[in-house]
């Protein structure tokens, strides 16, 4: 399983995301609003990398 | 008289939280640092000239971890631009046991895949053999006073490399040209181009899949020095050479140069 | 004993010294436990993957920072570094995530401490 290079950096960036949304806000909401963006800019930003390096 | 016994505590405040700041903003760009440089791109600067022409001493290139990585399933392989591991690819890799432990030895390679599992690689005078059949090798040259042969695998029992791996000397199959070496299954052959001087599989083995890290994907900084500056263990005279040294010996024209 | 009265830095070495000890001690119990089961799940993830501590095996920028987070991981470091299982498996493909997760871990724990001591420090303030 930790083979796959995609369910390696997923579990990582939910882990941190999480960390670092509670380490930055006290609200519910921040929390997960932060959690969630952190996320999808850390897997995001990878993935689209990815392929711009492939392509350039 | 208030306002003044209160201004330097906020200010002392105001400057102790800024510093904090800075730290935990630098602590945090340090867990990304290492996201991508585990997940994305990993630096690595060339010391010796076993890659030349294509690598030159000083070239840091940008590694590209995607290209080797895994999957999987079809959704996960889906995701990321992973390559199938072809002849002429350069990898980055760790360095297998094997390698000899002594001051030139390092934690990282770079090489280029000439043989694949399962497949026959001889080399006759320099010219290689895959499946008895002669390769076509554009990127090779031949520099420096020759401390690799240039026939592979060796004739006699004797001539083999003593770190290459006593497991790995049996895989000898006949062929019309004479006895070729047989790449084992999760193993690549790899090769330096400069094949006068590379110290790779022909000397310590076949390289294990598990071993591989990356693929050289841009230079973004050239650095003309010689070997013994980038082996240098004297972090400060390094810095040092380097800070002087940084305009004149910059090659320009490398930065950002497609490998 | 009395919370208040200690020093908001007893909290910063606390939590660096254990992740989370330092909220927990303040009654940030949601807070504590998140923490804690993160960088443990990254620590045990990252020894899974085969990745281990860094030493100062030579001088380059990345080997001294990757050292710094290695130690960012307080007693949970030294139980690594003494029981073995901070010595990570090179021979794998794994062994660079791993590396990544228990690195990592390392930073967010200095985080989780700084964090635990600006709360201290915040009320010693009000």
């Amino acid at each position: 399983m930790f083979e796959s290079h995609l369910i390696t950096m997923l579990l990582f960036s939910v882990i941190v995301s999480i960390l670092l949304a509670f380490l930055r806000y006290d609200t519910k909401k921040e929390i997960i609003r932060s959690a969630l963006k952190l996320f999808a800019y850390m897997v995001g930003g990878v993935i689209l990398f990815s392929w711009i390096m492939f392509l350039l | 008289m208030n306002k003044k016994s209160q201004q330097p505590s906020k200010k002392q405040q105001k400057e102790k939280s800024s510093i904090r700041d800075n730290v935990e903003m630098i602590l945090e760009v340090l867990v990304y640092v290492f996201f991508i440089n585990a997940f994305l791109l990993q630096t690595f600067g060339i010391p010796t000239s076993s890659m030349e022409d294509n690598m030159l001493i000083g070239d840091h290139l940008l590694v590209d971890k995607i290209a080797y990585s895994r999957s999987l399933g079809t959704l996960d392989g889906f995701m990321f631009p992973q390559l199938d591991m072809k002849r002429g690819l350069t990898v980055v890799f760790k360095s297998p046991p094997e390698v000899k432990r002594n001051n030139m030895s390092r934690l990282m390679y770079v090489k280029r895949v000439i043989a694949l599992p399962g497949e026959t690689i001889m080399v006759k005078e320099n010219q290689v053999y895959i499946n008895s059949n002669p390769l076509h090798e554009p990127y090779v040259s031949f520099k420096g006073n020759p401390s690799v042969p240039d026939n592979f695998p060796p004739e006699n029992l004797s001539d083999w490399w003593p770190e290459f791996p006593l497991e790995h000397r049996y895989n000898l199959v006949e062929t019309e040209l004479g006895m070729a070496y047989q790449v084992p299954e999760d193993h690549y052959f790899c090769m330096g181009d400069n094949r006068n001087i590379s110290a790779d599989s022909r000397v310590w083995g076949p390289l294990h899949q598990d071993y591989l890290i990356g693929k050289p994907w841009r230079n973004y900084w050239s650095f003309d020095a010689p070997t013994e500056h980038y082996l240098n263990k004297n972090l400060f005279q390094r810095i040092g050479y380097t800070i002087i040294n940084f305009f004149k010996h910059t090659r320009w024209e490398r930065t950002l140069k497609k490998y | 004993m009395n919370v208040t009265r200690l020093k908001p830095f007893f909290f910063l070495v606390l939590g660096w010294l254990m992740p989370g000890l330092g909220h927990f001690m303040q009654k940030r119990i949601l807070k504590g436990s998140v923490f804690f089961t993160g960088i443990l799940l990254l620590l045990v993830f990252g020894i899974l993957m085969g990745g281990g501590l860094t030493d100062l095996y030579d001088l380059q920028p990345l080997t001294i920072l990757a050292f710094f987070g290695s130690l960012g991981n307080g007693i949970l470091f030294i139980i690594m570094k003494l029981s073995g299982l901070g010595a990570g498996n090179l021979k794998v493909f794994t062994y660079s995530y791993g590396l990544a997760y228990i690195t990592a871990a390392g930073f967010l724990n200095y985080l989780v401490a700084l964090n635990a001591y600006h709360i201290a420090k915040v009320k010693k303030n009000v």
